[in-house]
């Protein structure tokens, strides 16, 4: 296999490197050229004297693959996309900035979400109002010279090599635009499945892959060029670590990585289910589709694999010991964020918000997490009190220089830009040290701050038990995915209930499956003060949160003073109440199908308001009796059958429904109901319909 | 645990002990690649003969715990080879699961014992493989001071469109 794009001769990319090579030495006070047009000028900030923005080159060697750190192809300058801050930070050296003042802020319309770079060009992905906008490099600043509206929640950017065609994911909006950069309008909108996050382009550019925050599948959009079509394509999570001949499910899709030849995808995710010792949680994973026929190329775990054991090893077997299983660390990374491909190496880079480290991984074998060639720990200053880094928490972002021997990598909890060096031995760290730059403070405060760092963090001990809080609830949304809750015995001693990822995750002996809880979606519900949980069993947000810190792990939680975790409680809650952004939801009339949904909803005969009540965040927060709901054969049966009034806000985003996710669409919720929850059985197929739509706007 | 005697975790912790001499030697720097003048025809396993002549070559990638590990080829079958790995279990984790043949040193007696050095595994290279075999050893762990854990995982594929194999040996 050899990794040289299709059709460029080598020689051709070693004059292209030249050139831009030769254009990154040329004179830095060349004035800009002139703006053609400036519909709305982005705001600026920065130090009095404007650090120099090198010439720019002009059009890439490859697709670009937005992220939120972009470097302009030739330069070492970079923008850094800061969605809290509504803003881009914008550096003409990032090998050398060492300091706040090597960057220019530009103000944003909206969160940037993704941006990439090229010539004098940066586009950025604004995600409410869905905006594509093209800024263009000023002296040292950037200035908007047009924009597309989008759907909203634009967050993915991915654009052709020859800067014609963009390719934009909407998450929230599960909707992927291809617009003619040329005429600066869409050219295609496609439907896909929930929360499409990454994209990136094949070289010729007709065809883009997707990737999802909820779900193994991906997608894939042909005919970028002309007419384009999206279609799922099936990609199993962690197929060594599942069970034994069992596809696995996936979260946090954020960011995928073809090969320069186009022949490999690397998609970065988190496989749930995956088997390891004390994998409730499963494990994270860099799974790997062969683009050419479509499938992944890692073989599936089989049970009854061939195992070879040493007379001391027969002896010294337990029923705990799969040697069959990959052994080796089960989280070589927590919570992908991003993915890079490392040319020069043959590697990946992933960034991981959870552990707050960048791993290099191999990417010539079939499983990439098999191979970790170094892990950088980024987050440093560990909060003695509260555990978590205090430096460099959460990197969302990681980008190359020119010669691929620095990382650049975004923290988004605390605002760090940071600086990695990668050369000398493929196999150890260097010992260079790694620059921080700080480039804002939290906008919400102390207290939110540390909520922040704590929501995203899987290293403190207390608050969660190798995953945290963003793990299934990334971003404050959802993971999609019905766990079992389980109660069984751990060596720490005594059973407990917990969390997992499939029923095979559960030690045999404790024959349970668990019962079935689908993720709830925090951001925009959390704002009562109780009660909280499926069944209404914590009185506030904190205690509910300080029960998740002993359900979301293995066994139970380490020695501790209640208040250790009171406090943790208290900041998280903190956060996910001020800090979390709620999904765009873009005021607008009602239309007549919705508005008879409306009424149907509200009529004494259909009886949703009676517990979902529209003046406070349509629940009544009361726990009910229901009939039971069918069983299902991977989980336990219910013990009882009451639960709480679920609210009803951002309805339409976040299939499956119900404790269970039995329902996978709204349409099948209502249709299925019959009277279970309210009266439904009365009503016509219009007025069934015309329901889901009104229920859709919430 | 409680079956095995406490001479013979001793003897295994000893010999898990650091300052185990290597000896096998590296790689030839004339090693070369593993996947020079692979034949595409399937041939029998070779003879111990073969093996004793057969030359050293390199995978694709190798890192830093397959050092003390050497890889041969004969004709298209290869022989991993780590003399000095205290080798608990060999697994196959997925794949194609025909064609290999392992080996475990087995356990000495007597005042010497060194429990399980030295494993080894063989396997052909053929167009259409996916293979992950992970190899094992002990050391101190959740199940004690004789924990298996990993030692270092080989990975070999010749998917159909592609020229020629890839092995890693991390």
């Amino acid at each position: 296999m050899t990794f040289v794009p299709r059709g460029v001769p080598q020689h051709v990319r070693a004059l292209a490197f030249l050139a831009f090579g030769l254009a990154a030495c040329g004179d830095p006070a060349a004035p800009p050229a002139p703006s053609a047009a400036s519909p709305a000028s982005a705001g600026a900030s920065g130090p009095a004297v404007a650090p120099s923005i090198p010439p720019p080159s002009t059009l890439p060697d490859r697709p670009l693959t937005g992220g939120v750190i972009a470097r302009l192809g030739g330069t070492e300058t970079v923008v850094v996309v800061d969605e809290d801050h509504a803003a881009l930070h914008l550096t003409p050296d990032a090998k050398t900035a060492a300091a706040p003042d090597a960057f220019v802020k530009v103000e944003m319309p909206g969160a940037p979400a993704q941006a990439v770079a090229w010539g004098d060009t940066v586009l950025v992905t604004i995600r409410d109002p869905g905006l594509l906008l093209r800024l263009r490099l000023e002296g040292a600043t950037l200035k908007e010279v047009g924009r597309v509206a989008l759907p909203g929640d634009a967050w993915g950017l991915a654009v052709t090599r020859d800067t014609k065609r963009a390719v934009v994911t909407s998450a929230w909006t599960r909707k992927v635009s291809v617009i003619d950069l040329e005429k600066l309008a869409v050219a295609s909108t496609l439907d896909v499945a929930r929360e499409p996050r990454g994209v990136t382009l094949s070289n010729d550019g007709d065809t883009a892959w997707v990737s999802h925050l909820v779900g193994a599948k991906l997608t894939k959009v042909s005919g970028v060029g002309a007419s384009p079509s999206a279609a799922p394509v099936t990609l199993a999570a962690s197929p060594l670590r599942a069970p034994s001949g069992k596809a696995l499910e996936a979260a946090l899709g954020y960011a995928l990585a073809l090969s320069p030849d186009d022949s490999r995808l690397f998609v970065a995710r988190h496989a749930l289910g995956a088997m390891g010792r004390e994998a409730w949680f499963g494990a994270p994973t860099v799974d790997v589709l062969r683009t050419k026929t479509g499938d992944g190329i890692a073989p599936l775990h089989q049970g009854n694999a061939m195992v070879y054991r040493s007379a001391v090893a027969k002896e010294l077997e337990t029923p705990d010991t799969k040697a069959n299983l990959p052994a080796d660390a089960l989280s070589p990374f927590i919570q992908p964020r991003d993915i890079r491909y490392r040319a020069t190496h043959q590697t990946l880079l992933v960034v991981g918000e959870g552990d707050n480290a960048l791993v290099e991984l191999d990417a010539l074998g079939l499983d990439p997490t098999i191979g970790v060639l170094r892990t950088y720990v980024l987050g440093k200053e560990t909060d003695p009190h509260l555990g978590g880094a205090k430096t460099c928490a959460a990197p969302s972002g990681v980008a190359l220089s020119q010669d691929e021997n620095t990382a650049y990598v975004f923290c988004r909890a605390t605002y760090d830009f940071a600086r990695v060096d990668l050369s000398g031995d493929p196999f150890e760290v260097p010992n260079a040290e790694l620059v921080f730059v700080r480039l804002g403070s939290d906008p919400y405060g102390a207290e939110v701050a540390t909520g922040r760092r704590l929501f995203y963090d899987a290293t403190d001990k207390l608050t969660s038990g190798g995953l945290a809080c963003a793990g299934c609830h990334p971003e404050g949304r959802d993971d999609g995915f019905v766990w079992h809750e389980a109660s069984f015995d751990t060596p720490d001693g005594g059973t407990r209930s917990n969390f997992v990822g499939s029923y095979e995750n559960v030690p045999d002996l404790a024959k349970t499956k668990g019962v079935p809880r689908r993720t709830p979606m925090l951001a925009g519900r959390v704002s009562a003060n109780g009660p909280y949980g499926w069944r209404g069993e914590s009185a506030t947000i904190a205690e509910r949160i300080t029960a998740g810190m002993g359900l979301h792990r293995w066994g139970g939680i380490p020695q501790h003073a209640p208040e250790n975790l009171t406090a943790r409680a208290s900041f998280i809650a903190a956060f996910i109440r001020r800090g979390l952004v709620t999904p765009p939801k873009p005021a607008r009339t009602l239309t007549p199908d919705e508005e008879r949904g409306k009424v149907v909803f509200e009529s004494k005969e259909a009886s949703c308001t009676l517990c979902h009540k529209p003046e406070s965040e349509f629940t009544d927060r009361v726990s009910y009796p229901l009939k039971p709901l069918p069983a299902q054969k991977r989980f336990d049966d219910e013990p009882k059958a009451a639960f709480k009034t679920p609210s009803l806000l951002f309805l339409e985003g976040r299939a499956p429904y119900l404790h269970d996710g039995s329902a996978p669409s709204l349409e099948r919720l209502v249709a299925d109901n019959q009277d279970r929850m309210g009266k439904t059985s009365h009503l016509s197929e219009q007025d069934r319909a015309a329901l889901v739509a009104y229920l859709k706007t919430l | 645990m409680s079956r095995v005697s406490p001479i013979a975790i001793a003897a295994v912790v000893a010999a898990l002990s650091p300052g185990v001499a290597h000896t096998e030697p590296e790689p030839p720097s004339n090693a070369k690649p593993f996947t020079e003048g692979l034949p595409t025809e399937e041939s029998k396993k070779p003879t111990p003969d073969e093996w004793r002549d057969a030359p050293v070559v390199t995978a694709t990638r190798t890192g830093p715990r397959a050092k003390g590990c050497t890889v041969y080829r004969v004709r298209e079958w290869i022989r991993v080879s780590c003399p000095d790995l205290v080798t608990s279990s060999i697994a196959v984790l997925g794949g194609t699961a025909t064609g290999y043949a392992f080996w475990i040193d087995p356990q000495r007696e007597g005042k010497d014992a060194k429990l399980p050095a030295g494993g080894e595994i063989q396997f052909p290279v053929r167009k259409g493989d996916r293979r992950v075999v992970q190899m094992l050893t002990f050391g101190p762990g959740y199940e004690g001071p004789l924990t298996q854990l990993p030692a270092l995982v080989v990975q070999e594929h010749w998917l159909d469109d592609e020229p020629v194999p890839i092995m890693t040996i991390l």
